[in-house]
């Protein structure tokens, strides 16, 4: 069995290899294909799709930072939307009120969020499990109370507008300039990530999952990686968060409460534990249904509900791992005819 | 066959364009169908609210398109669940103008999605009406493609003060008020309609949302010995003042907002500290009179046995007003022509709207409430009783 799970990771790394960190051709072309899908989906007359596109790619950036910290060093959040928040109302604030260049914002936000991530992360290195998993939810509860009372600062609950985005004078005020701001992000993000996760810390992260007694024993600071992982995590929410707000260009505590930390943690769950490319899937995923459905009455919620328990059931390493798993099953259908033949 | 091929790809380019011919004339109209939209949320956190608006919402087209529809066009509405959240309100608000075309937005709600698309809706040029939030943003200042239906908290205010002044004839009034957008909309409700009046305030005294203790707000309110003491909040702090002004032994006309209105909440909070308590209310009670019975017949042809909640008789009046000004808008309605016609309307009557106006100043929609008195400790047959008509806002 054992020999089993790490052949599916295994398995898991070469696909991601395989999609996100292959040769050149493949990445220039998946990179051509996703600059030419707003102009083509506009052209198709569906232009509101391309702000769906944009945010889809903000959730898999935070998707893909939850996944550092859940997926890759096995801490659980369940307060992540409260990350996303700091960082939206402060970049809100900055660029809507005191006139800060975008640039400079998005930076400050998205540090500010990772600072708190390291604050989260000190207390917790004394918390495992449902501990963690409480304390973080009380910081996300907190930050949705405080954002929805503190009216002088963020509005309370009719909540507050954000600026139209800008760089050098460059105004992103359209969902297709915006599109490519966010897609230009998103791609930094998937990169930094993938690379410092095929690195030593993504190893020594994933060594702290797996057992803290054997990481330790090789030498790996348990406490400096798991507060790092909280930071980075953080990092990566806030850049999202700011991303958000921008993108809707207005910030209420509604877009950031309990159900949005719970939908982060199913689309790491139905996209891939411990993956890249699974976090991608699992945000696309999520993000995508309710729109799908929105006609439906309560559909959204019971088909997220019920591909949470199947992905559990079946696919315990996310949709990701589908692949691999109808092909293992080709193969060993295969194996059982050539042996019966074999036989006859 | 290749030129019956060549022949079907022509007859449907052509019947596609000359379609397309009719919706660019007016986006959402055809020659038998309107097309409008909203959303709703119908999973999230206002799922009760949303569900119950669509419910009246549905139930009034219903009936309004088994008569014919208005001026010949049937009605079609699309809902879009939006979760409670403005990132999926914009996205429901740009599908339903970019790929439905719809003609107008009717019923939309919840104070996120409500502001985060103003921007959207305003620069596309959409008319909407009724939104399902009080924010007082959409009518302060009036704003051309917007017509709210229910009161907000600055025009309320305004109609309590006028109450307070004409019919109870009352001088000193004073106003406690919570520190939230209800508190200091209210109060500036209240101020504006005084100051027509040459009145201001004798005392004004603020609390925290979560306060439990008055007492300190309660002593300055017995020093200015007001005749008449409005209380803006939500109803915990409104009960928990009620009861203990009661204990203090501060003698005057309480009133509060229409949101504290509960016959069932108020006493199980106030007790009977209550009794005596006056709000204003802008959904018409259900009685015997003939608009009520014609209301529970439409809503009954489509939901047979159910009772209509609060939030279905707000979406019944969101139906409304808008087959109204759809009505006044013509044969060729067009965006433009029924914004002229909803500001036709000067203190309409329909079954369940009742005294709706739209200027190009003024917005509130909603210029008149009516008065309901909490009678009995308890909820029971006749614990509040209607105690004004309709009283209209003066603007």
């Amino acid at each position: 069995m054992e020999r089993g799970i790490n052949n599916e990771r295994n398995g898991n790394q070469g696909l991601l290899r395989r999609i996100a960190g292959t040769g050149l051709s493949a990445r220039l072309l998946l990179g051509a294909a996703l600059i030419v899908l707003p102009i083509v989906t506009a052209a198709l007359g569906r232009s509101y799709v391309v702000y769906l596109y944009s945010l889809v790619m903000v959730y898999v950036i935070v998707t893909l930072g939850l996944n550092i910290l859940t997926g890759y060093t096995g801490q659980i959040s369940i307060g992540h939307a409260g990350f996303m928040a700091v960082a939206a109302y402060t970049s809100a604030i900055l660029t809507g009120r005191f006139g800060v260049p975008f640039s400079l914002a998005l930076i400050v936000a998205s540090l500010l969020a990772a600072a708190l991530g390291l604050g989260l992360g000190v207390p917790a290195l004394r918390l495992q499990g449902h501990y963690l998993a409480i304390a973080t939810l009380g910081f996300g509860v907190a930050v949705g109370q405080l954002s929805a009372s503190w009216d002088k600062l963020t509005g309370g609950y009719q909540g507050m507008k954000a600026p139209v985005a800008a760089i050098l004078g460059f105004r992103f005020d359209t969902d297709l300039k915006y599109y490519y701001l966010v897609l230009v992000l998103t791609w930094l993000s998937v990169e930094a990530a993938q690379n410092m996760l095929c690195s030593r810390p993504g190893r020594a992260l994933m060594a702290v999952r797996d057992s803290e007694v054997a990481a330790q024993a090789m030498g790996i600071n348990l406490a400096k990686y798991k507060v790092t992982a909280f930071a980075v995590s953080a990092f990566y929410a806030g850049i999202a968060g700011v991303l958000h707000a921008h993108l809707t260009r207005y910030v209420s505590p509604y877009d950031f409460n309990m159900g949005v930390s719970m939908t982060l943690l199913s689309a790491i769950v139905v996209g891939g534990l411990g993956s890249v490319p699974g976090s991608i899937l699992g945000a696309v995923f999520m993000t995508i249904l309710p729109h799908v459905f929105s006609r439906v009455k309560n559909l959204p919620l019971i088909l997220a509900g019920l591909s949470l328990i199947l992905v559990v059931l079946f696919l315990p390493y996310g949709l990701v791992s589908l692949p691999l798993k109808i092909k293992s099953a080709a193969l060993r259908a295969r194996a059982r005819r050539a042996t019966k033949s074999g036989n006859a | 066959m290749k030129r019956f091929l060549a022949l079907l790809c022509v007859a449907i380019l052509a019947v596609t364009m000359a379609v397309g011919v009719t919706q660019a004339a007016v986006p959402g109209i055809t020659d038998n169908q309107v097309t409008i939209g909203a959303f709703q949320d119908q999973s999230g956190a206002a799922a009760v609210v949303g569900i119950n608006m669509r419910k009246g919402m549905e139930a009034y087209f219903n009936w309004v398109n088994a008569r014919g529809g208005v001026n010949g066009r049937k009605i079609k509405f699309i809902v879009e669940d939006d979760g409670f959240q403005a990132a999926r309100a914009i996205a429901a608000t740009k599908k339903l103008v970019e790929q439905d075309k719809v003609f107008a937005l009717v019923g939309t709600l919840g104070t996120p999605g409500v502001a985060a698309t103003i921007d959207y809706i305003m620069e596309k040029q959409i008319p909407s009406i009724y939104q399902g939030t009080g924010i007082s943003a959409l009518a302060y200042p009036p704003k051309k493609y917007f017509f709210p239906v229910q009161p907000n908290y600055i025009s309320e205010g305004r109609i309590v003060a006028t109450y307070v002044v004409d019919n109870l004839k009352m001088k000193r009034i004073a106003v406690a008020c919570e520190q939230t957008d209800i508190g200091t909309e209210g109060l500036r409700g209240v101020r504006e309609q005084l100051a027509i009046y040459k009145m201001e305030p004798v005392e004004v005294v603020n609390f925290g949302a979560a306060d439990v203790d008055f007492s300190s707000q309660i002593l300055k309110l017995m020093r200015a010995k007001p005749e008449a003491v409005i209380i803006y909040s939500t109803i915990k702090p409104a009960a928990g003042f009620l009861k203990q002004a009661k204990v203090m032994g501060l003698e005057a006309q309480f009133l509060t907002t229409y949101v504290n209105a509960d016959p069932i909440q108020m006493p199980g909070l106030a007790g009977d500290a209550c009794v005596g308590l006056i709000a204003p209310g802008w959904v018409p009670v259900l009685g015997n009179d003939a608009d009520s019975t014609k209301y529970l017949e439409i809503y009954q042809a489509t939901y047979p046995k159910e009772m209509p909640s609060a939030f279905a008789a707000a979406g019944f009046i969101a139906g409304e007003v808008f087959c109204e000004g759809l009505k006044r808008a013509g044969k060729n309605p067009t965006r433009e022509g029924l914004i002229a016609a909803m500001e036709s309307l000067r203190d309409w009557d329909g079954t369940m709207a009742k005294g709706i106006t739209y200027t190009p100043e003024f917005r509130s929609g909603k210029a008149s409430m009516y008065f309901m008195r909490f009678a009995k400790p308890k909820f029971e047959e006749g614990s509040v009783e209607v105690v004004s008509d309709w009283i209209k806002l003066k603007i």
